[in-house]
């Protein structure tokens, strides 16, 4: 190491002009040692960092010059002015492309180069909930959608990794306001999005249905449904609540028993469109129900029916004393407890008045009348006044109602509870899930066949305390209409939609009625519709159709699961 | 009220006397709620080679204000022998079935057992048979003894 210095150190007292040239190159020191001292040439030196960005990303430029002929610098290119020899500048980057940073010190000149690419797109996010206001016993769907989005991260009422983009059904389990916020990145930045779910208090939409011996009072009733109805003055909370009231889907509109009423209920009379007080006559296959048309606000589950009209069966008040030959030449008396086997019927089917618009146009003989101390005669009676299936007149669900009742061996039950659920696809209860849509005519009917036979209006009427068809070929109970089978028979029929659109099989049992024992009241019962020699149309699936059953009304002007009501499902 | 008539000339004898009847009674006048009374008349064909008997009889039909569609069947003695209905609401069955009527409502007290259901009487003086539900109902009766020969009570509408 010494000799090495030594070297360089002979080196440069030989050639005598080591001073300022230390870097210059040995050649030029030897080619031209005075000249160079005179007029060092410029070395321009400018770096960019980064050399390759995007629009609008700050860029920083730095120079120097070595041997400047000048104190001043210019900058041409994608960048301008004057500038010191020496120093360190930020600029932004413009357009896609190549930008040429250009600086001339004297005669000499160097260029940065910085390729600018185009920027990636912003992100964009966005939520949506699919209903936003709903009730515990609701779901919702949270939609999420983004673009131009690498990653997207959920806070708030939901959080982790997502993708970007989903959904997911939300089923609340509490009452509240909860947010769903997701942020969602990629390489042109972030984005936010955020939206609110209300979760409001699920209104109670079923009450019980009982199958029993019936109201004291009542005796020997077979497959008759029971539930419970509250009914109160409109508009305030005097009220009362009926048991034993027979579930129809067969009729339409609330009829109770006058004898089971309170007097403090006070229920105000409904009025004709003349002013008269309102009587009304309710006709079925086994009789009529005389009574007046009253005014109350009726009840069931936490839904409510505001001011509508119910028949009172019975009615003690001087208007409806007389009971009109027009409306008694219907049958029997049904309007007391015995021959009711109940304190009320409360007519649950497809449509949304027991008349509809014929009484409204016309003064129907049978059914409306215009009553003055006693006297009344037919008179036409307007829709809004007509006595109205409370279903229909429900603030929620009401489109039509699910009835689901467990199953019946042949030996029967004592007793049966089943469930009564309004509105249909309007809460997690109600939804029609594997049931068959079968459409009904605008009679309510729809088409069974059975032994080869078509019958061309048959229904389901859970106010039917049997099945009825015609079978000559059954054995009949003395003295009665019903089937007295010497042992079970396991029977079968085909139902098909008024419109062709669905068809299937049902399978039933009828047993021996006598044969059962006393205590009995739900049982696979039965009973002839006609004489071998009537053309009868009907196929009455009566309750014991609906045991082990999920059976579905849809009300008319509803639709549905995509069908237009009126229909049945099961 | 309009009533709308086709007389049948070979039925002179019903002439003036159309309307509901009672079962088992010479035509009368019912109600007055018909908007429209047709009058038709069958000869039914004996189907049988051993008989020559023809069956005459004349269906009138009104249909009430509501709809319903009342059918009354009478011999060629003036004698209604069967009567039907369809239709939303439930006619004046006191009236229509006239006597008969009683045997209607005695009926459900003759079940095993209470409730609601359809109703069939097949007796030897009068078979009745009502059915359906509210909005929709129909029915037939008619008096076995009084059928013209060679009526098929499968017919009746």
């Amino acid at each position: 190491m010494k000799v090495s210095h030594l070297a360089g150190a002979l080196l440069c007292l030989a050639l005598a002009a080591c001073g300022g040239g230390g870097s210059s190159s040995s050649t030029a020191a030897t080619t031209s040692t005075t000249e160079s001292m005179a007029a060092a040439t410029p070395v321009v030196s400018i770096s960019a960092s980064p050399t390759a960005t995007t629009t609008g990303q700050v860029v920083t430029l730095t120079w120097s010059v070595a041997n400047p002929t000048g104190s001043n610098c210019t900058a041409s290119g994608a960048w301008s002015g004057t500038l010191a020899t020496s120093g360190t500048q930020t600029v932004t980057a413009g357009a896609a492309g190549t930008a040429n940073y250009t600086l001339t010190c004297g005669s000499v000149s160097n260029t940065a180069v910085v390729t600018v690419a185009t920027p990636p797109p912003s992100p964009t996010v966005s939520l949506t909930l699919a209903p936003a206001n709903i009730t515990t016993a609701q779901s919702t769907t949270l939609s999420w959608s983004s673009a131009n989005a690498t990653s997207c991260t959920a806070s708030g009422a939901w959080s982790g990794s997502k993708a970007t983009s989903g959904s997911m059904t939300i089923t609340p389990t509490a009452v509240g306001s909860f947010t769903y916020s997701m942020t969602c990145s990629g390489d042109g930045g972030s984005a936010d999005a955020s939206t609110a779910l209300s979760v409001t208090a699920a209104l109670s939409n079923s009450t019980a249905i009982l199958v029993d011996s019936g109201p004291s009072g009542v005796s020997g009733v077979i497959n008759v449904p029971y539930v419970s109805v509250t009914v109160c003055r409109p508009g305030t909370t005097t009220c009362q609540t009926i048991d034993h009231v027979l579930l129809d889907t067969g009729s339409y509109g609330l009829r109770l028993l006058a004898g089971q009423l309170s007097s403090t209920l006070a229920l105000p009379a409904v009025s004709t469109a003349s002013g008269a007080d309102a009587g009304e006559c309710g006709k079925f296959i086994s009789g009529y129900t005389w009574g007046a048309v009253r005014q109350a606000d009726v009840k069931m589950a936490d839904e409510v029916a505001s001011a509508i009209s119910i028949q009172v069966i019975g009615d003690t008040g001087s208007s409806y004393t007389s009971t009109p030959s027009s409306c008694s030449s219907a049958g029997s008396n049904m309007g007391t407890l015995s021959a009711l086997g109940a304190k009320g019927i409360l007519g649950v089917g497809m449509f949304k008045q027991d008349c509809g618009s014929s009484c409204a146009n016309a003064a129907i003989s049978g059914v409306y009348y215009a009553c003055a101390s006693g006297s009344c005669s037919a008179s036409a009676m307007p829709l809004a006044k007509q006595i109205t299936n409370p279903v229909s007149s429900f603030a929620v669900n009401n489109n039509g109602l699910l009835i689901t009742m467990p199953s019946v061996g042949t030996a029967g039950l004592t007793s049966v509870s089943g469930t009564l659920v309004f509105g249909v696809n309007t809460q997690s209860n109600n939804t029609i899930a594997g049931e068959t849509i079968f459409k009904a005519n605008s009679s309510g009917d729809f088409t069974t066949t059975y032994n080869g036979k078509a019958y061309s209006a048959s229904f389901i009427d859970s106010g039917s305390n049997g099945y009825f068809f015609t079978d000559s070929s059954i054995r009949q109970c003395s003295g009665g209409d019903f089937y007295c089978p010497a042992s079970t028979l396991s029977l079968s029929a085909t139902n098909t939609a008024s419109d062709g659109s669905a068809s299937g099989a049902v399978n039933f049992n009828v047993v021996n009625l006598v044969n059962l024992a006393s205590t009995i009241n739900a049982a696979q019962v039965g009973g002839t519709v006609g004489s071998s020699g009537a053309s009868s149309n009907y196929f009455d699936w009566g309750l014991p159709f609906f045991y082990g059953r999920r059976v579905f009304v849809v009300m008319e002007n509803n639709t549905v699961a995509g069908k237009a009501g009126p229909y049945w499902a099961y | 009220m309009r009533r709308a008539l086709t007389l049948m000339l070979f039925l002179s004898m019903l002439q003036g006397a159309l309307a509901w009847a009672a079962l088992g009674s010479t035509p009368s006048e019912f109600g007055g709620t018909t908007t429209q009374t047709r009058l038709a008349a069958r000869s039914l064909a004996a189907t049988s080679t051993s008989s020559t008997t023809a069956a005459v009889y004349t269906i009138s039909q009104s249909t009430l204000d509501s709809g319903t569609v009342v059918r009354e069947y009478t011999d060629a003695s003036g004698v209604v022998f069967a009567v039907s209905w369809t239709g939303p609401t439930l006619p004046d069955l006191r009236t229509l079935l006239g006597d008969k009527f009683t045997v209607m409502t005695s009926n459900a007290a003759k079940r095993p057992k209470a409730g609601h259901s359809q109703l069939a009487v097949d007796q030897s003086d009068v078979v009745i048979v009502s059915s359906g539900h509210m909005r929709a109902y129909a029915g037939q009766a008619w008096i076995p003894s009084a059928l013209p020969a060679g009526f098929d009570t499968t017919t009746i509408e």
